[in-house]
């Protein structure tokens, strides 16, 4: 029972991206799908290689191998936690088939395992791709062991089951304090924030901490085999070869996987049964003023989007960091120096990378490739009241600038506070071209693949094809851009102008999806079902 | 107020709903009766307009529903099998946006709400979220939305599944009073004896195609609909 319920779980994960119709046209998407999937796999890939590859001779030349590995243990175990938490929060807590399930003969303890079967296939997926790549340098550099190489398979597998512990605690307190409080989608959304900004902080000061490991070797070696235990042993072990470090991996690993599947699995039938209920809101008659129906679809979008701490925080990541963007022109952040060095480096004006980086933030906010398929099994609604798909379209199209523009704009205009008029112009109109293009083109995306049949909102703004598509898309895009210029076009055009003709296509591109999503959308609306 | 013309759906190859034809005219309530598959939910969806159909075609009030899709929901009432509603807004929020999506003015809707959410002593809940409400109050508060801009044609998928007694005694009376006012009423059911007793005409789907059709007079004659349903069915009773 337990195999069919993980095979029932991981259907669930994965057909967020491969349910997409049948027919000709399905398996063209499905192939479509599967050139995009290879494509991140490899743009992950590349990333960890390029970090490993990097710092591997240095590490090992310096006789800190161990701390190579620790690396490695360290950001999967961060990526594991961080990609499973909400998940393990929505899935093993909130799941809307926990009630069906409870119902059949099934031990509660086996549900709860065929749900963190299919988060570990999750995780071991991430596992592996940092795994190989930071095997590759390390085998390339000759500082390979046979033992190491064991450990170093045994060890990956070991870290998924350790982050999922620590995840599935984080996800019961998110859980917990979610349903007992009344303003409960505040706090989720708080702590979700807090949690990843720590995550950022971490993240963005990497490469100091690694220079000043660099730099202070063996003091801060010791003092990470302090504060670190289990990652040091982890590296220690398939650095040096060294089964007593593996033990010592073996049992820091293993432990709280054991004692959560214990505790967890004896109690959660009892978890799951023990809903404390939404408080009851009492109601005063009052006037209820009327909205043109454009507005009233904005604001039920708008209930939706604030409703799902989950949506807020996988669809509008950019607006977060828009919002916070102000703080890196605090001289004592260090970004404006960096930000600086670049455009000296690469002789662009510093207004030209505002508006660049701003417009990247702006567009990396996916809520439009979404926006259909939150619909879900609601559809029927606004299909059966009298309003025309296109107003429908309108509203989510509105949705998306509301999100994205208002942040942006508020950081523009702190970005724009030293700079001419011109400058000012540059940093306002770019980001806003882009913001406008990704908001159209997100929605078309979402109607190509939509996916109304989920049972939790992740399916859809974490695993959905189409939030997928426009995320790394938009990525591509925008790095493409950059190469272009730096290759090709630095030489006979000035920075300035080649963003206000990427604004201009920007604009001319997201007035032409609005064109067709005002024709052809609205029809593909209308015909779903 | 209702006519279906050689209405076809296919999903791929298999045919849901078959060349089905049959009218509703105003002042009637007809039943729509069959085994779970036969094609009830297809045809009310494509009724409604939430569903497309390849063939035939369908008229509200003299309009069609492909080609005046809006008109026709401006007059006409949907309650599906199951509401699943908008679990993020209160219960008077999905209210608000259902009457705004008809353009009814602040005093009339306030009075329409006032009026059912009392009927179906829903008041003292409007204020929480729907996802606190138990399937008979989102089946109740579908209703009151469905009946918000005061329809002319109602539409009900299954509408007694989740309701207590005195609501489903009241929705029996609304249905009833409402083809009084020159309205006409259309719902699927699988409890027969109230199809038996509520309807002036009755529609029994096989297979996608329709079995027997006509005034409950004409279809059951001297038996019961029930015999008439498991006849038509094949099935011993």
């Amino acid at each position: 029972m337990i195999g069919k319920l993980f095979i029932l779980n991981l259907k669930a994960l994965l057909s967020g991206i491969f349910r997409i119709g049948s027919g000709k046209s399905g398996k063209l998407r499905i192939s479509f799908v599967i050139y995009v999937g290879l494509a991140l796999v490899l743009s992950f890939f590349m990333l960890f290689y390029a970090l490993f590859s990097s710092i591997c001779q240095a590490f090992f030349d310096s006789g800190l191998g161990f701390m190579y590995f620790a690396t490695l243990g360290t950001l999967i175990f961060g990526l594991c936690v961080i990609s499973t938490m909400f998940a393990a929060s929505a899935m093993v807590f909130g799941a809307k088939d926990n009630e069906l399930l409870l119902a059949l003969p099934i031990k509660p303890s086996h549900i709860l395992i065929s749900r963190l079967m299919a988060l570990l296939a999750s995780e071991y997926g991430v596992a592996l791709l940092a795994c190989v790549a930071a095997f590759l340098p390390w085998v390339a550099g000759g500082y390979a062991t046979g033992i190491g190489i064991v450990f170093l398979v045994l060890g990956t597998l070991l870290l998924p089951p350790m982050a999922l512990s620590v995840a599935l605690f984080l996800a019961w307190i998110l859980s917990s304090v979610s349903t007992r409080l009344r303003h409960k989608n505040i706090i989720s959304l708080a702590i979700s924030i807090s949690f990843f900004l720590a995550y950022m902080y971490f993240y963005m000061n990497l490469q100091g901490y690694m220079n000043q490991l660099m730099a202070n070797g063996q003091e801060l070696a010791e003092a990470f085999k302090r504060a670190m235990p289990p990652f040091y042993a982890f590296g220690a072990s398939i650095a040096n070869a060294d089964f007593a470090r593996f033990f010592i991996f073996f049992v820091w690993a293993v432990t709280p996987f054991v004692l959560a599947l214990m505790l967890l699995g004896a109690k959660y039938g009892q978890v799951l049964t023990s809903s404390k209920g939404v408080p009851k809101t009492a109601y005063k008659e009052r006037d209820i003023p009327a909205k043109t129906q454009l507005r009233a679809l904005v604001g039920k979008e708008m209930a939706k989007f604030w409703s799902r701490p989950m949506v807020v925080m996988n669809s509008s990541i950019g607006s977060v960091f828009l919002l916070l963007s102000p703080l890196a022109l605090v001289p004592q952040a260090g970004i404006m120096q960096q930000i600086e060095t670049f455009s000296q480096m690469l002789n662009i004006p510093i207004s030209v990378m505002f508006a660049a980086i701003l417009a990247f933030l702006g567009s990396a906010n996916t809520l439009s490739a979404s926006l259909v398929s939150l619909e879900g099994k609601s559809l029927w609604i606004v299909k059966s009241v009298p309003i025309a798909s296109k107003t429908i379209l309108q509203a989510k199209i509105i949705t998306h600038l509301l999100v994205s523009s208002i942040p942006c704009l508020f950081a523009s205009a702190f970005f724009s506070l030293s700079g001419s008029a011109g400058d000012a112009l540059l940093i306002f109109i770019v980001p806003q071209t882009a913001i406008v293009f990704m908001a159209n083109l997100g929605i078309a995306i979402n109607l190509f693949f939509p996916k109304l049949d989920w049972t939790n909102e992740t399916y859809v703004v974490k695993q959905g094809i189409s939030a997928m598509i426009a995320l790394f898309g938009g990525m591509a895009l925008f790095a493409g851009l950059g190469i272009l210029y730096a290759l090709a076009l630095s030489s006979v055009l000035p920075a300035t102008l080649f963003l206000w003709i990427c604004a201009i296509v920007f604009a001319i591109v997201g007035a032409a999806a609005y064109s067709w999503l005002m024709k052809r959308g609205a029809i593909m609306f209308s015909e779903l079902s | 107020m209702l006519k279906i013309e050689r209405l076809t759906k296919k999903y791929g190859d298999k045919r849901a709903v078959d060349n089905l034809s049959l009218t509703i005219k105003a002042g009637e309530i007809c039943g729509f009766i069959g085994h779970n598959g036969a094609g009830k939910t297809t045809t009310i969806k494509a009724v409604c307009g939430i569903l497309g159909f390849d063939e035939g075609e369908i008229w509200i009030g003299g309009s069609s529903v492909k080609k005046e899709p809006l008109k026709c929901k401006k007059i006409t009432a949907y309650v599906p099998d199951n509401p699943d509603l908008y679990e993020f807004l209160s219960g008077m929020q999905h209210l608000g946006f259902i009457a705004d999506a008809f353009g009814i003015s602040g005093s009339e809707r306030k009075k329409k709400i006032d009026q059912y959410a009392q009927m179906f002593e829903l008041s003292g809940d409007l204020a929480s979220p729907v996802s606190s409400y138990s399937h008979g109050m989102k089946q109740k508060l579908a209703l009151i939305a469905a009946l918000i801009h005061d329809p002319k044609f109602l539409v009900f998928d299954e509408p007694f599944v989740g309701l207590d007694p005195k609501a489903s005694r009241m929705v029996k009376d609304l249905m009833r009073e409402k083809c009084n006012n020159g309205g006409a009423v259309f719902f699927s059911t699988h409890v027969l004896e109230v199809a038996e007793r509520l309807c002036d005409k009755v529609a029994i789907i096989k297979g996608g195609r329709l079995a027997a059709y006509g005034s409950m007079e004409e279809v059951k004659g001297d038996s019961s609909l029930e015999d008439v349903f498991f006849e038509l069915e094949g099935d011993p009773k």
